[in-house]
Formats: C-alpha cells, structure tokens, sequence
C-alpha cells in the first residue's frame, strides 16, 4: 500500500532542504527537476514566461497522464505534447494557445460540477497555483519545444524478450575467456577504462567461500590454495564449493530474503501469520538449490507444486511461498500480499501499484491486479499430517490447496475491500503488455489420498501405533489401581484389627477402598475402551479406503457396517468409561458438589443406555480418520474450533496457479530469466545490474550492461535454468576477482565512473548477518554441519552453535545478535541493507557470543600450534581469522599488545596471563573492519 | 578487547564533541554505491526544522491496549441513565461477547480537576492533578479495530507494517541534540514486549539509524554495552589500540572508503555511549521527592514510573524522541479490558497514573514542559456496550488522547464523542491529524516532510490519502 504513488504526485516546495535536493536531483532527475521548477516558479505573474517544460508538464503528467496518455485514452485524448493537446479527442481541441478561458483544459481542471478532471476517485484537484500557472502558459501562446509522443510501452526494454547479442571481440585477450569480461570489457575498451588488477590469491579464496558457502576458508585451505599453482586449482575449488551443501544454505538464506521467509507468529498460540512447520520450506529450499533444480521448475512447484505433484510431500513443501503469506484476520490483505510478492520477485512488477487505480507508470490495469488475485482467488492454506506424529501442533507439512473453485474475483472499487464491483466477475489473466500466449487453465483431478490425506497408509498405522500405546498405558494403569486397591484394603484390614494400635498403622496408603474401587473402575474401563479402539481405527480406515477407491464396490457395505459396528462398541467403552469416571466424582463429592455429580453421572447412564441400544442397531455411520487441518478463515472460525477444518478437501483443483507457474517460467517470458539472473549477479558483486530488484517497469531505465544482462538472461535458459552454471560462469569471470583496493588505481577511471557500472573493480561488502555469526562458530570449530530440521528458538543462537538460518525468523523472534547486522525484513527484503550503527560495535566487543568464539579460537589454535610463540601465533591468528599474514608493522604492534597485556595480567596475579592475552588478540582481530567485509 | 572511552579524552570532553558523534557518522546506502534512492540525510546531527516552534523534544507514553474514554476522559450521563439497555445503533464489535448490544455504565467516577474543572476519573489522580496543563482530546478516532493495525497506524500511520515510526520521522527531521547518545529511544518493560513489541519503533523504508533503541531500566540499559567479561583498564586501553591502529594501518590501502572510516568511529562512539548512557540513567542523584513523586519505592509503581523519571533524564539530556510502555503484567497490553472494565482499569491505572503525572509535573517543574511535547494515548477506545457482561471491546471510533507541553492548549477539551462514547463526533481527530500536528508543533510541515521510496516521496501523514490536517484549535 504504502509503496502506491498518489494520484496527485503534488510538486514539493522545499524550505530548507536544498541540500537534500540538490543530492537528490542525481539520483531523480525527473522528479526533482519538476519540485524545483515549481518552486522557483511558484506564483506566476502575467510578465514571467511560463516555461512548458519545468512548470507545466509536470503538473500534467502527475495529474493526467495515467488516463490521457500512452497506457490509456479516455476520451481518446492524450496530454503528452502540444501537439496531441491540439489534435483534442472527442470533444475536440483541449487548448486554444493565446485563450485560457476558451480552452477545455482549463475549463474541466476549473469545473465545480461532476466533471471536474481529474476525476476524484483518481486524484485531488490540481492546486490553485497550478491552475494559474497553466492559464499563463496557455494565454502566453501555449508554447513548448518539438516533442516526441512516449512510444508504446510494449517497446520498454524489459518487456521484450532477451536476446542473446553475440559476445564482443575484445582486444585484452586476459578479458576474452568468459563472455562476461568480454562485454564488459567492451565497455572499458569504449570509455577508456582500466580495470585494477585481480586480487591476491588469498583476498580471492575467501570471497569465493563466502559467496559461495558463507563461510571463510580454514588455514589448512588457505594453505593448501596458496600452495597450488596449477591453472585449474580456482576452477576446482569453486566446483567444490558448488557441490557443498553448505552451498544451498548459503544461497537458501539469499532466496529466503527474497522469497519474504518467516515463522509463524501471533499472540500465544493463536497463529495469525505464516503456519506452523513452515521451516519445511525452507529445507525444500535448501535441498533444491543443492541438487540444482531448474529455477524454473522451483518457480513452478512454489506457486502450484500441489497441482503439478499432489501426493508428493517432498514437493509439496515448496507451496511455503504462498502459506507465508497465510493472515488470520484479513483475506484480502493475505492475497494483496500474495499477488504483491509473486510479481515483484518473480517478475519484477509492481502489480500493488494497481489495486486502487491503474498503475500510473507501467501498463498494468486495476482490472490487471485483481486478474492476478483470481489466480489465488480458490486456494487455502492447510496443515498435512507427516509420518511418525499424529500431533499437528508437533510436526505438519504446511501446504496450500484449491479449496473453493467457485469464489468469484471482483474488482474492489478505488481497492475498497466494503466496495465490490459485483456487476463482472473478474478471470485469472496476466496484464495485455506481457500476454505473449494463450493461458491453458486445466482442471487438476486429484487422487483420494491428495484431497484427503488421511487415507495415506502412514497415517492409519501412525493412529494404531498410538492406540496400541494407549492400550499399553492403560493396561500399565489398571495394574497399578488393582495394587492401590489391594493396599488399601490391607491398609483398612490393618486399621481395623490394630484398632487401639494407632501409632503403629500403616500410613502408606492415601486412599480409601472405595476411592481405589472407583480409581479400578475408570481405570479398567479405559483399557476396554483403549483395546476397542484399534478396529474401530482400522475399520474406519477400510471403509474409507473402499469408498475412495473405484474398485469393486461389493465389499462397501460389509466393510461400512463393520467399521459402523466397531464405532458402536467403542462408543459403549467410552459410555462405560464416563459412568466409571462420574461414579468417582460421587465417591469424592462433598455436601455441596453431591446434587452436581448425581446429575452427571445419571446423565453418563443415560448415554450408556442410549449407546447400548445403538450397539444393537449399529447402522452406517463411523467416525472417518482425520489427519489434516485448513487454516482458519478469518477470527470467528478460529474461535469456533477445529471440527470443521479437518477435511475431507476438494477433490479438484481448478488448475489456475499451474497456468500462471508455467507462464512465469515460461522461455517467452521476458521478466523471469532477467529478474534472477539480475538477483544473483547482485549477491555476487553486491551491486546489481538493474538497480531496481524488484521494479523492471517503465521506471527502470535500460541498464548499462543491457546486453550483458539479456546475454546471461539467454545462457541461463538454455542452461535449464542452472543456477550452478550462473554461480561458475561469474565466478570465474575476471570482473569478479578483481581487487576491491582502490590505491593505484587508474585516476581518470575513477571519475569516469565512479559507481563502477562498468565492474572495472570490486566493491567491498559487509557480511549479511547470518554469515557473521556463522563464520565465528566456523572459527572456532564449533559449528554444527547438521543440515535442515525444525527452526530453533531464537533466543538460543549463543548457545545451539547450528547455522543462523536455522532459528527462529518471525515479526516476533529473531536473534538479537543477528538483527544488529541489517538482519532481512520479513516484510519485504529483496537487497539487504548495510548500515554500520554502533550497537553493531558493541555486539562484536562485548556480545556472550563474540567473547566465548574468541576464546574459543584461541583454545583450538593453541591446541592446534601448541608451542607457538607469541611471532607465530600472531601469524597463524591473522590467517585463521581474516585470512591474511600481518605486516611486519601490524606483527609488531600485536606483540607490543601481547606482551603489555601479559604483563599487566600477571602482575594482577591472572591465572593463565598468557592465554588471555592471546584471547584479547584473537577478539581484536574479529573487531577488525576485514571480519565482517567480503574484501 | 572491549571498548571502553578513548584514553586522552575526559568525559567532559567526550560528553562535549558531539561533532565526533553520530553525527560525525558517514553511513548511508551510498556506501553501497550506485544509484542509491534516497541520499537524504546519513546522520543525527541536529537540523533546524521548516520554522521556528515550540517544541524540541517528544516523550510518548503509549498505553497498549485501549483505555476505556468512558471510564477515564469522557463522562457519559446518558451510559448511567441507560445501563443495561440496547443501544440503537448496532457496534461494530471486534470479538464475540456484545452481541446483546447493551449499554453498560461506568463503574468508575468523574471528578473534576485543577482549575479548569476537566472531568476525568478518580483512578488517575496524578494526571488529574496535571488538568491545567493537559490539552484532552476526546474526538480522537482510528482506522482498525485490532490492536496491531491500530498500533501500527498509530505509531507510524497506516495500519501497514513497514512504514517508519514517527519517532524515525522526528530524528530524520531533526536529527538529535545529544550526539552520544541514539536520537530515538524506546523504553519498554525489562520483562517483556507489549502487543506488537518491536513492530511500533521501526525504522521501515529508512536507515536502521532512525530505529527505536531499545534502553533497559534494569541491568545493561544498551545491549552489549558492558562486555560479559571484562578486562583490566589498562588492558582494555591497549586493545583499543590496537584495533585503531590494525583498523587505521589498513586504510592506507583502501582511501575513499566510507565503510572503513565509518567503523572506525563506529567504535569511538560506541565508547562514548558507554559513558553517556551509564550517566543518563544512573539516577543515584536523583533526590527523595523526586524518587516519591515517580512512586520509585512501590513496588506497584516503581516499573513505569523508573520509565517515566529515565524519559525525563533522557529529554533532559538532548535526546529527540522518547517512547514510553507500559507495564506487560498482568498482560502484555494491558489496558484490554475485556472482562471488567472496573477490576481492569484499577489495576493499571495503580501501576501507570503516578508515573504519568509525575513526568508532566516533573517536566513542568524543571522547564521543559514547554519544549517537550508529552503524548499519553491507546490504540483505541472502547464500546459504550457490555462485553461479557462487564466488558467493553474495541472500539476505533472513538478514544481519549492526552497531550502536555509543546505549545499545545492548557486546560483544554477538545472535540467530544457522542452521547454515548461510540464515535467521535465533534471535531473529530484523525491519527494522521495528530501526527501532522504534532510534527507542526516541531516546526515541521508535514506534507514537506519528505523521504524518497522506490520513487514515490513519501510522508508520514501521506495527505493525499489521509486529508490528514493540522488540528490548529488545539495549539497555544
């Protein structure tokens, strides 16, 4: 919402901000040139000249154009030139140069009257120096400059299909190899830029395991890397990274922030976001990336995986991406989102700019919006049983599903959820401009067990193997009760002879006989119940299969009626088993609950009774086994409870989301390939090439490496979609080992292109959060390799030393140590952000988690380098933590430290002043500014 | 290593170069190069607002969960004449419990107070007795009726999550006068989050630097600030040093590197709020009455009202926006009196009112009153209607804002609700009106205030959407 432009985007007038201005005005031209010129203008008096450009266009543009330019001609006017304003629409010419008071514009723009442009419904009416800057302009003769009408928005860059360019000759044969360099180097060779050199061996070891895995290099690996001269050796430790399956949690925690991962969260138990379990997705996430699944096909089974593979669970798992967006309270802000999010990080749309009013920059309709809504218009979300755990709230596989085929999409007037237009039900379409194919909407019947999982055989025995447990509890119980009862019985007996005895009487008996025999009763009664349980399970279960099954449908009404027979006697246990538990509460009652307790064991005969004559007449109905739960629909179906939630589920699905997959991964689609190609570019130079991530519209400006972007868009599709093969092809790229040091560098480079658009060097960056403290368990040698499982409780990331993306990621619990490193937004993150505020110091100086990994370090590089001195340990320190050797000057000024801090140690007497000492070493070296940058 | 204050500086003067303070700060999304959007300010040093204003400096006491108008702001005769009665109008309930529709008197009592006679209930004595200086907006209204859309929208404006906070907006604005300490401080209750918890001082689409900090009254007031084990002084020192010199030796090779530097000092000013945050909080020298008024010796009081003296200590010592919570026992937003409105009210109001009125009083007393705006609000109001018999629930319609200083009305009332207390309906207040009024009274126009987002300029109010205005009838 808050991401929609205003109708009426109102030239700024700015006191005191010039300086804001002036910087902004690099970054926005367009924008801040119309603040300006309006504010400079201001009031127009009939002497100033009214410029058409800085004064009027922008106020036109604003306030206009969505409705009367290229993307839409009510009226068949379109505002943009001088010229189109002459050539009118329907009613004709909309100025008269020289006349303001003849001219339509300004009557309409003026009008009090119903039609008063523009419109309300689409924006505030133009202010009263706006209007009299247009009557001047007007009166002035109307003039303006020759302009060109905006051209078709289908001709926008992005909108097009990439094509593969052939790869530029380029004269630097060391910039030939990888067809990367080759465009790029195109570039330098055309502005005369030089590029630095490559970095040194060991800078380049650890940005490659940091990128590629998160982690830095051990010594041993820096080592053995430094050691190898072979041309292959860096080609052959990326492949190693690559198949690492430290490599898909790396990149899962980057495609985690784009794909808006987080817990559930909510007040208590309630759960008002996300589900539970959701990290099942993330492991899907994880074990995708590690195998190499065509991004296209991860597209594919995130958005429909239910449809395209019903009964897989392994796929099932992907629909994560929808269930995140799950929202107790609100459907429409839970699709808003959904539709919000599949756009932008899929496609690299702002389809939200839509929901009120049609988009005011790119060529998508309101209508468009809630086109794409109707794709997720019948789709739920709900929670799978998973085998070995009856419990939902203990394990689930969280999933979406059809649940309603039937619920109509209406368009909501000016986004008002209270205002829909219900005169035309709107149908799942993509926007006109990006329509290159006929969307092929099937229908996906599904099997008995995908629309009700309780019939999938893991379940039944899941339930037997508990009853059985039960049966074994209660038999355990009835033991004890009978010797309860024997105890008290000797207890009484013993009372009873050693009457005048009292001291001596056994007092190890609580209870009196008749609170055993009461005990015995429900005790005994629960194990029938519990030993009748079993067939009644399996009987269900039968009786269920057969019906779901289109095999021969003779043996239904026997296995019914034995399943209903089960049913009746169980239900007679239980009846039993009440009467037994209300007979207790007699026996326990005090004058004042007795009345209470006959009530309600007379009301637990009477249902005995009535059980029993039903036993005699058993019937057709059984109680089905169920396994999943749907999600509530909005508070007051939480509030009502879970009986109505727990499926059996539609057994259709309407094949919407399956169609919208496969157009988003289709080759034709001109936005897919482009938007993640450019997402993974950006995580490996942390710069990207489209610098807008999310929003490839009209807005985004043909970047500078167009035809490296659409090169790479291309290899990747005919790559099935590797994402490996990307990873390789820039890694290996020369741009990418470039030196991120700017000293010696070329001087008229610099200036030339100071944002290095051009990649004529590297960019340092800072560590995400997650690799921050991942790479000081993984110093310290504590880090668990366990990969996947259940999220951990975020408040134990100091001290379960499993990796960061495995904990607690919601609104409501996140870890204190990460969140202070632009922890990802769970909102929306598609870049990270990279601030440097002071309690990010503090963490690394003062935090449990830094201290006890500084220690940690130093006690593994001792025992690693036992009697190292101080000379060397200030080596093995350097490289172990930052992956370089010290300077002589820097080795000096750490021996200075050490032998200080040593002295000042032991003259207070400090047990181990040694040890210490090179502790306090160790922390400096994690404080440097070179930990937590990828150099 | 730990950080701890530069060695050649005293406290005096570390206290006094706030040019080496946040200010001093070069962090921004340039330093990620490129065509960064917003390149607005990158620090905390203070900027002189749109005009000249009253007010330098904003506390904000927000009380989670909906303080009933009806049983602390805003009498309502006609609720005692028909208790128990169905109300005409169908409400808008929020959770089950008042289908009945049945109108439900105050079980509490009205007096009025000060010399302006304003009515409020006699289970806030202490903000009663700061009557005179109250401005009492009894028309307030919001946009949702749950409490986290309403917090949010409150707190930041739209009931969507991710906008920034107007704490953020204020030290955007402004930036901060104290450079040693964050410009926007959140206190909250050391045993846990109110509904919404961190939600309510994001930063959103801003830098993290205009985040709320969250400043604890017990233990570490700053996360980290102490190590958890600590090194001789001398030691320290040396490992200080040594980091400065490995950070600065290093930065021969990498000039123009604003990250480098900008760690560098990172560090200095993490020490320098060692020291400032110790000295802000450390209320040692704070004398009895001052400890009696803020009810620091009950251990019914002592919780909020140590928020409310730290608020003041805070204000006192130049810091922009202070955000103040309420307790989180016996719940985490505790004015969500949904069973009994009198049982409810009473307990929190024992807990809340003394630090309440005593940070106005206290305020009043030492000056700063008058360039401190004071803000004590819930999220929303409550029905006229019973909930569960001696309930109220929800109610968006209409609630009871307090304001303080700042070169707001004193003694005032302003707006009222109708007959009832389910709508305002006399100039009525809108959040957005609040928030540009606010931001008026910190010589800031709203609709100027600006920050650049994925194109779009966006403001705190967003006017356009909102109409949001001024609410000049209630400014001195």
């Amino acid at each position: 919402m808050h991401a929609c432009v205003p109708a009426p985007l109102r030239p700024r007038v700015e006191g005191n901000r010039g300086e804001r201005e002036s910087m902004m005005n690099r970054f926005l031209p367009v924008v801040v040139c119309w603040c300006f010129a309006v504010a400079a203008g201001g009031w127009a008096s009939a002497d100033d000249k009214v410029d058409y450009l800085t004064q009027i266009k922008p106020v036109l543009a604003a306030k206009c154009y969505s409705c009367h330019g290229v993307l839409k001609q009510e009226a068949e006017l379109r505002l943009e030139t001088r010229s189109l304003m002459l050539q009118g629409g329907e009613s004709g010419e909309v100025i008269v140069p020289g006349e303001a008071d003849k001219s339509l514009l300004v009557e309409r723009i003026t009008s009090e009257e119903g039609d008063r442009m523009p419109p309300p419904e689409e924006g505030g009416a133009l202010k009263a120096e706006e209007i009299a800057l247009i009557r001047t302009w007007i009166d002035q003769g109307a003039q303006s400059l020759q302009e060109q009408a905006p051209s078709d928005p289908r001709e926008h860059w992005a909108f097009k299909q990439p094509v593969r360019a052939d790869v530029p000759q380029v004269n630097d044969t060391e910039w030939a190899l990888n067809p990367i360099d080759a465009f790029l180097a195109a570039g330098h060779q055309e502005l005369g830029l030089v590029s630095v050199a490559p970095a040194e061996k060991h800078i380049l070891l650890r940005r490659l395991y940091l990128d590629l895995i998160g982690l830095p290099p051990t010594r041993q690996q820096l080592h053995a890397f430094l050691k190898e001269d072979s041309t292959g050796a860096y080609e052959s430790v990326v492949l190693d990274l690559l198949d690492s399956p430290q490599y898909g949690e790396r990149w899962g925690r980057h495609w985690m922030d784009i794909w808006r991962y987080s817990d559930w969260y909510g007040l208590g138990k309630e759960v008002r976001y996300s589900q539970k379990h959701i990290w099942r997705w993330r492991d899907w996430i994880i074990e995708s990336l590690n195998e190499d699944k065509p991004y296209n096909r991860m597209v594919v089974e995130m958005l429909a995986g239910d449809e395209v593979a019903p009964t897989d669970p392994g796929t099932l798992r992907a629909t994560g991406f929808l269930v995140r967006n799950y929202f107790l309270f609100n459907r429409t802000t839970w699709l808003d989102d959904t539709v919000e999010h599949t756009s932008k990080a899929f496609l690299g749309l702002t389809m939200n700019c839509a929901k009120c009013h049609d988009h005011k920059y790119d060529p998508i309709l309101q209508t468009d919006f809630y086109s794409m809504r109707a794709f997720f218009e019948p789709h739920q979300v709900r929670l799978d049983p998973v085998p070995g755990e009856t419990d939902l709230d203990k394990d689930g596989l969280p999933r979406v599903f059809d649940a309603d085929p039937d619920v109509p999409t209406y368009l909501f007037i000016r986004g008002n959820a209270k205002d829909p237009d219900k005169s035309r039900t709107i149908q799942p379409s993509v926007p006109g401009v990006l329509a290159f194919e006929g969307l092929h909407i099937t229908p996906v019947s599904l099997s008995a067990e995908a629309s009700n999982p309780a019939l999938q055989p893991f379940v039944v025995e899941d339930h037997l193997r508990e009853a059985e447990q039960a049966i074994e509890s209660a038999r355990d119980d009835v033991e004890m009760a009978k010797q309860q009862l024997a105890a008290a019985e000797q207890a009484a007996s013993a009372i009873a002879t050693t009457a005048t005895r009292e001291a001596e009487a056994p007092a190890n008996s609580p209870v009196t006989v008749a609170e055993a025999e009461a005990a015995l009763g429900i005790a005994e009664t629960t194990l029938a119940a519990a030993e009748l349980r079993p067939v009644a399970l399996r009987t269900a279960h039968a009786a269920d299969l057969a019906k779901a099954d289109s095999s021969p449908p003779e043996m239904l009404p026997q296995l019914v009626s034995e399943a209903a027979l089960a049913a009746r006697k169980y239900e007679v246990a239980k009846a039993e088993k009440a009467v037994a538990r209300t007979q207790q509460e007699l026996t326990a009652a005090d004058s004042e609950t007795r009345t209470n307790a006959e009530n309600e064991l007379t009301t637990a005969q009477t249902n005995l009774e009535k059980a029993r004559q039903q036993l005699a007449q058993p019937g057709e109905d059984y109680t089905s086994l169920r396994a999943s739960l749907r999600a509530a629909n909005g508070y007051g179906e939480y509030v009502a409870g879970e009986e109505s939630r727990r499926g059996p589920f539609a057994n259709v699905s309407t094949g919407r989301r399956t169609a919208l997959a496969n157009w988003i991964a289709s080759r034709k689609n001109p936005l897919t390939a482009r938007v993640a190609v450019n997402h993974i570019w950006l995580r490996h130079f942390g710069q990207p090439l489209v610098e807008s991530v999310s929003d490839f519209g009209l807005r985004a400006n043909k970047p500078a490496q167009h035809a490296l972007l659409d090169w790479l868009a291309v290899e990747f599709m005919e790559n099935n979609w590797s994402m490996k093969h990307l990873h390789r092809l820039i890694v290996t790229s020369r741009a990418y080992q470039l030196r991120s040091m700017l000293l010696g560098a070329d001087e008229s480079t610099k200036k030339a292109d100071p944002q290095n658009q051009y990649y004529w060097r590297r960019r340092p960056l800072r560590m995400e959060s997650q690799a921050i403290r991942d790479s000081l368990l993984h110093l310290a040698g504590v880090l668990d390799a366990t990969v996947g499982g259940p999220s951990i409780a975020a408040d134990k990331e100091d001290s379960v030393f499993r990796r960061s993306l495995y904990f607690t990621h919601s609104r409501d619990d996140r870890g204190r140590f990460v969140s202070m490193f632009d922890d990802a937004d769970i909102l929306s993150c598609y870049r990270r952000g990279e601030s440097i505020i002071p309690q990010q110091a503090l963490a690394l100086a003062n935090s449990k988690l830094a201290l006890a990994m500084s220690r940690q370090i130093t006690a593994r590089l001792q025992q690693e380098c036992g009697d190292a001195t101080d000379e060397q340990f200030i080596t093995i320190a350097f490289e172990t933590v930052l992956q370089i050797q010290p300077t002589a000057e820097e080795a000096a000024a750490c021996r200075e430290m050490i032998e200080k801090t040593r002295a000042a140690l032991a003259k207070s007497n400090h047990a181990q002043p040694v040890v210490r000492a090179r502790e306090n070493l160790v922390h400096a070296l994690l404080n440097h500014n070179d930990f937590v940058t990828i150099r | 290593m730990q950080i701890s204050m530069t060695p050649h500086l005293s406290r005096r003067q570390i206290l006094q170069r706030g040019s080496l303070g946040f200010g001093a700060l070069a962090f921004s999304a340039l330093s990620r190069g490129s065509m960064a959007e917003q390149a607005a300010h990158t620090d905390l040093q203070p900027r002189a607002p749109h005009k000249a204003a009253p007010a330098k400096a904003v506390i904000f006491m927000m009380q989670n969960g909906g303080p009933g108008q009806m049983e602390l702001f805003d009498p309502k005769p006609d609720l005692d004449k028909f208790d128990g009665k169905i109300y005409s109008e169908k409400v808008e309930m929020f959770q089950p419990g008042s289908e009945g529709n049945r109108l439900l008197a105050s079980p509490l009592t009205f007096r009025p107070y000060g010399e302006s006679g304003m009515a409020m209930s006699t289970v806030i004595p202490h903000l009663g007795a700061c009557a005179d200086d109250i401005c009492l907006v009894r028309s307030m209204y919001n946009y949702h009726n749950n409490h986290t859309e309403s917090l949010v929208a409150i707190n930041t404006g739209k009931i969507f999550q991710g906008r920034p906070a107007l704490g953020s907006w204020v030290s955007y604005a402004l930036g901060t006068e104290n450079q040693n300490l964050p410009g926007y401080i959140v206190l909250r209750d050391p045993d846990g989050y109110n509904t919404s918890g961190t939600l309510l001082w994001q930063n959103g689409f801003m830098p993290s630097l205009y985040r709320g900090t969250e400043v604890s009254t017990r233990g570490t007031p700053v996360l980290n600030l102490h190590p958890s084990r600590p090194d001789l002084p001398a030691v320290k020192r040396d490992n200080l040093d040594l980091l400065a010199l490995l950070n600065r030796r290093h930065q021969h090779g990498y000039e123009y590197e604003t990250a480098l530097d900008a760690r560098i000092r990172n560090y200095e000013l993490a020490a320098r709020m060692q020291l400032a945050a110790g000295e802000t909080l450390d209320i040692q020298g704070e004398s009895k009455v001052t400890r009696d008024l803020y009810g620091l010796d009950d251990p019914m009081t002592a919780g909020y009202g140590l928020r409310c003296l730290m608020a003041r200590r805070l204000v006192e010592a130049g810091v922009r926006f202070v955000q103040v919570f309420p307790p989180v026992k016996p719940q985490s937003q505790p004015w969500d009196s949904h069973n009994n409105v009198k049982d409810q009210n009473e307990k929190i109001c024992a807990r809340c009112d003394r630090g309440s009125g005593a940070l106005i009083q206290d305020l009043k007393q030492r000056g700063l009153l008058d360039s401190t705006i004071v803000i004590w609000t819930g999220e929303f109001g409550r029905l006229p209607v019973s909930q569960n018999g001696k309930g109220r629930d929800h109610n968006r319609n209409a609630f009871s804002l307090v304001l303080a200083g700042g070169g707001f009305k004193r003694g005032h009332i302003h707006g009222a609700t109708d007959e009832v207390g389910y709508k305002s309906v006399e100039q009525p207040v809108s959040v957005a009106d609040l928030h540009a009024t606010v931001l008026h009274q910190l010589g800031l126009d709203h609709q100027k205030l600006t920050f650049m987002h994925h194109g779009r300029p966006e403001t705190l109010t967003d006017a356009v959407v909102t109409n949001a205005r001024v609410v000049r009838d209630i400014i001195a």
